[in-house]
């Protein structure tokens, strides 16, 4: 990377863009990082969920009530379509076809909005049946594991909100679509984070 | 059912050591002379340490144990030592007036010199340690076979703020039956007899540490925890929690007593007649006990 | 546009010295809040003290300011609160802003080369986050059952509703996640900063050891605390909403969750956590030691390539902590070889050291007596540690006094010295003036004496057979005859407090009234002191270009040409590692 901009910085009319480019690089390290380190925590809940099954003679518990996972399963598709039509939205931006890239963002923000109505419809639909937070360890994975991603859903969700209001005042070009990006990365993040929960709590 | 506690235990106060002495010679008196078992329990005593080594070791392995803490100990004081002097008489030697040798250890020799010393120091100090270890945990401390046979003793520990319970099975020969005998901060074992236990706590987590047999273990709730030993000699021993479990932590105190096997067999069927009669199906907080968990 | 552009100096004194970006400001920041609670950690320390020598008696001025209900007398029910908050002010609010925040923020720019960190709002960010949760210790005090009393450890059901009810447990968690947060932040700071910022020329091999020591530190940040942070939360969502992911339960019908649980979670934070708090201060031991040795650090790429290792060890054998809890045989002992491991590298850094010394030409600066210091209770915190790293040992080793005084050797002692180390060797370049010798070396002889024998204390009745966590050891016969030891370790101790009054004065009077320091007084080559004192808002203009590594002292050449034992980083010098690699990084602060 630092060799290839060392040849670079002879190109005069470039360097500006080079410069950018590795500004980016920085910024996407440390979204990186940041990722990463988001990552670790989600593995510990994983961990968490693991020791508990493995602990456990039977899974799902004996007398724990029965729940349809319909809605995790539309909420799984809701998320990961969520994530295509952002990525969407960054191409756009690279194209700089501004108003395409408003429209994908903002329905990535309903698509982030629906997600977390579903997901308060599940919780719901899960107490009205009798399965509660309190109600022994299958309660408590269900509830505690999609209560953290979902607060981190609702970080993406206000950052998508903003992100949406500024493309429509047209403050990202190309040299600042970083911001976006990096939101985008988050995001992605953030749908995987959600379909590997779905697999291990719901499915398997 | 009561637990069966027949000892008040006296709280240390300061100036007591003198006073305690007098009453050991004084048990020992009445031990001799009494009719009945049980008074001369009553004034039953751990006997104090002195100076800075281990506490006395009453057990067939713990010998191991403070072997191998020893000979690392040996190990450990002379890489320290040897550390200390290098540095020192690397003061004493090339200090303000010593002329500064360019020397970037970065030559094969010099490498070849701290790996060689590395993994000597690793292979006899920790290799010593690991070799050591595994065979003493293979052979006694994680054997626990050893106290599974119909001549060793079980006992069931529960631990709860902030009290050592321990059941025994009674005549019949299993756990959680009425003629269990449970007794509270009191634990008595036969000597040269393997002493199974399996522990467990109702409440926060505690840990079962018998000082002067070298066996410790967390008891946990949700968890059967076992630790077994033998005694070697006679007397009364102190059972400590380790694991911080409360305000009255540092009150967790226990006796162990271990006896010659006739005392205490005398001692288990009268206790197990005893719990017998005394058993309160109603009860069901003293009904704590479990089926003993095979291998 | 320029990579790292130069900001001009903020003039308002809120954008100058609270909300500030400026790295080094951010440093002295941390410096203060660190030192500040160290004050409050150490004074809970000598209430502990106090205790374990003088159990139940009124402790003198403390008792009278504080402890009026009891008479002036800790009780039982306080004195779990002591230790606790000790524990967990002491690592999470004393030495982690001050080796970590404060010398990370303040050396990793300078030493690298660079005008300020990757992300300097992160930064300041960062510190701001990390006031809040020390505000949160506070206020964890003031609710109903006081402050957190479940041991630093903070194992459920202790630390659940049933051992610790009321809401400053609660609020104590809470703060250990908020302070993860600022910790993870600055972590990524400073991890990108290295990666991205050093100066042309600057390449791995070439940067200082305390820089390697702050780095992978922080690799270890961004990694394990938020695995304390998903413990915290758990415990915080069992003790809030009544989940029971630490609450024991029925296995047989699955509605079980699993306190031990807990215990894996902590410690595969909590055994890089030791050396999260060590490994910055190991780096910076290397490089003092090479300094004021006037000799290249031995065998530089061997230290690195020991600290590497160390740091990948860390991660995978924090199962030593648990060999009492009914692990499964196997795993204990996979658990107990890898952690023997540690000890190779360990030796390595150990001996690179010691040859760093030996045929130098040394100087006993005040630093360099710290880093000595250093070494000595680092060697004794090591080497006590192997006993708690192998089982059969630690069966009777185990939650006595024993661990704490090996981990006070390791956590404590070492990375107090270290971090005084610091404080001393990077004054003059922080407030531009020197600290008085004098009184440096009396704070030393104090420090260093005494903390040896406050934790050699512990060590000797651990060994006795004395638990921790004893709010009266004498209750229990076998350890009447310890109270005579731990009175002694206890007067160690309060020395310890008193000759900190030494170091308190130095700070203060020469921070006004010190002799002004110069560029670059201990005549040393890293790039820091390459530049004014105190440095300006941007560091470097213009940014420096990097010749070799930072231990070029006692070059025959450099001696007979230049006239100087020591050679500058950016000094190019015919014959030392000339353009071996600049045009590796030449772009880098271009
Ligand atoms: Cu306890
Ligand atoms: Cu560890």
């Amino acid at each position: 990377m630092s060799t290839m901009a060392a040849k670079m910085i002879e190109m005069p009319p470039n360097v500006a863009a080079q410069n950018r480019a590795r500004r980016e690089w920085t910024a996407m390290l440390g979204m990186i990082f940041l990722l990463a380190a988001w990552a670790m925590m989600f593995a510990a809940l994983f961990f968490s969920y693991a020791i508990v099954r493995v602990r456990s003679n039977v899974w799902p518990p004996v007398n724990a009530p029965e729940f349809s996972i319909m809605l995790p399963a539309i909420n799984s598709f809701v998320i990961a379509l969520s994530s295509l039509v952002l990525h969407r939205g960054v191409s756009h931006l690279r194209k700089e076809k501004l108003a395409a890239f408003r429209n994908a963002f903002m329905l990535g923000s309903v698509f982030a909005a629906l997600f977390l109505g579903l997901q308060w419809h599940f919780w719901s639909a899960l107490m009205a049946s009798g399965l509660t937070p309190d109600s022994g360890s299958y309660g408590s994975i269900i509830f505690g594991l999609t209560w953290v991603h979902a607060a981190h859903v609702l970080i993406g969700f206000f950052a998508l909100i903003v992100l949406s209001i500024q493309a429509w005042r047209q403050v990202y070009r190309l040299e600042n679509s970083i911001t976006v990006r990096l939101w985008t990365m988050y995001w992605h993040f953030v749908g995987i984070v959600w379909l590997l929960m779905f697999v291990t709590i719901f499915i398997m | 059912m009561k637990n069966v506690s027949w000892r008040n235990l006296p709280t240390y106060q300061k100036g007591e050591h003198l006073k305690m002495k007098w009453c050991k010679s004084i048990q020992n008196l009445v031990a001799f002379f009494s009719v009945s078992l049980v008074s001369a329990l009553a004034y039953a005593q751990p006997q104090p340490e002195s100076g800075y080594n281990l506490p006395r070791d009453v057990s067939l392995d713990g010998h191991r144990i403070d072997w191998l803490i020893n000979i690392t100990m040996v190990f450990c004081i002379i890489l320290f030592v040897i550390m200390c002097i290098w540095m020192l008489w690397a003061i004493f030697l090339h200090g303000k007036n010593h002329k500064a040798d360019y020397d970037t250890g970065d030559s094969k020799h010099h490498i070849l010199i701290a790996c060689t010393i590395s993994a000597l120091i690793f292979f006899v100090v920790d290799g010593n340690l690991f070799y050591n270890s595994v065979v003493d945990l293979n052979e006694a401390f994680w054997n626990f076979e050893k106290a599974e046979g119909p001549d060793a003793v079980q006992i069931e520990v529960n631990g709860r703020q902030w009290v050592w319970d321990a059941r025994y099975k009674g005549a019949d020969g299993k756990f959680n039956t009425a003629d269990d005998i449970v007794t509270r901060n009191d634990i008595r074992v036969p000597i040269n007899t393997p002493i199974g236990m399996q522990l467990t706590s109702v409440d926060v987590i505690h840990s079962f540490f018998l000082p002067n047999l070298r066996v410790k273990s967390d008891a946990i709730p949700g968890d059967v925890n076992r630790i077994w030993f033998q005694a070697t000699d006679t007397g009364d021993f102190e059972i400590v929690c380790v694991q911080h479990c409360g305000a009255a932590h540092y009150k967790m105190r226990g006796i162990l007593t271990i006896m010659p096997e006739n005392e205490y067999k005398a001692w288990h069927d009268e206790a197990s007649r005893r719990a017998k009669l005394a058993f309160d199906p109603e009860d069901k907080s003293a009904q704590w006990g479990w089926a003993w968990e095979e291998l | 546009m320029d990579l790292q552009p130069i900001h001009h100096e903020p003039t308002t004194f809120v954008k100058k010295y609270l909300f500030t970006t400026d790295h080094k400001v951010i440093a002295k920041q941390f410096l203060w809040a660190g030192l500040l609670f160290l004050l409050w950690g150490g004074l809970l320390a000598m209430m502990i003290r106090w205790q374990w020598a003088y159990p139940g008696e009124k402790v003198p001025v403390i008792g009278d300011l504080f402890l009026k209900e009891s008479g002036g007398a800790i009780t039982p029910d306080l004195y779990p609160k002591l230790f606790t908050n000790h524990g967990l002010i002491m690592i999470f609010w004393a030495i982690t802003p001050m080796l970590i925040g404060a010398f990370g923020n303040y050396c990793i720019p300078l030493m690298i080369g660079a005008r300020d960190m990757a992300f300097p709002l992160l930064n300041m960010l960062s510190f701001w986050v990390f006031v809040l949760s020390q505000i949160m210790v506070g206020a964890s005090f003031f609710f109903d059952n006081g402050a957190a009393a479940a041991a630093w450890i903070s194992y459920p059901p202790m630390s659940g509703n049933i051992g610790t009810p009321g809401h400053g447990q609660t609020m104590m968690m809470a703060a250990i996640f908020v302070t993860g947060v600022a910790t993870i932040m600055g972590g990524i700071n400073y991890v990108t900063t290295v990666i991205r910022f050093r100066a042309p020329g600057m390449t791995w091999m070439r940067l200082p050891l305390t820089v390697w020591g702050l780095w992978l530190t922080s690799v270890l940040n961004v990694l394990f605390v938020p695995v304390l942070g998903s413990a915290g939360l758990l415990l915080i969502l069992d003790r809030m909403f009544g989940t029971q992911f630490f609450v024991a339960g029925a296995n047989a019908t699955g509605t079980g969750g699993d306190p031990i649980l807990f215990q894996h979670l902590f410690w595969i934070f909590g055994h890089p956590e030791v050396y999260i708090l060590i490994l910055p201060a190991w780096g910076i031991v290397g490089d003092v030691i090479s300094f004021f040795s006037r000799k290249p650090a031995y065998w530089y790429k061997g230290t690195v390539i020991a600290l590497i290792a160390v740091t990948v060890l860390s991660a995978v054998v924090y199962g030593h902590h648990m060999f009492m809890t009914g692990i499964n045989p196997l795993l204990g002992q996979s658990f107990m070889i890898l952690t023997l491991v540690i000890s190779i590298p360990a030796e390595v850094l150990f001996l690179n050291w010691l040859h760093t010394m030996w045929k130098g030409s040394i100087r006993l600066t005040v630093p360099m007596i710290f880093a000595l210091g250093t070494v000595f209770v680092f060697g004794l915190g090591g080497l006590t540690g192997i006993f708690l790293g192998t089982i059969s040992t630690d069966i009777y080793l185990h939650d006595t006094m024993y661990v704490v005084g090996h981990f006070h050797y390791t956590m404590a002692a070492a990375t107090f010295l270290g971090t005084f180390c610091a404080i001393y060797f990077w004054f003059p370049k922080m407030f531009g003036r020197k600290m008085n010798p004098m009184l440096g070396k009396l704070h030393f002889w104090f420090s260093f004496i005494f903390i040896t024998l406050v934790f050699g204390g512990q060590l000797v009745v651990g060994y006795a057979g004395q638990p921790r966590w004893f709010f009266d050891p004498y209750q229990y016969t076998f350890l009447q005859h310890l109270q005579d030891a731990n009175i002694k370790t206890s007067w160690a101790a309060f020395a310890l407090l008193f000759g900190q009054v030494f170091f308190v004065i130095n700070f203060f009077k020469s921070m006004f009234a010190g002799e002004e320091a110069g560029d670059n007084p201990w005549e040393v080559g890293t790039l820091e002191w390459t530049i004014p004192s105190p440095p300006p808002v941007h560091n470097f203009d213009p940014i420096p270009t990097v010749y070799h590594g930072p231990h070029e002292y006692a070059h025959p050449g450099v001696l007979e040409k230049m006239g100087k034992d020591w050679l500058g980083q950016d000094e190019a010098f015919d014959g030392i590692e000339l353009s071996a690699s600049t045009d590796e990084k030449v772009a880098q602060g271009a």
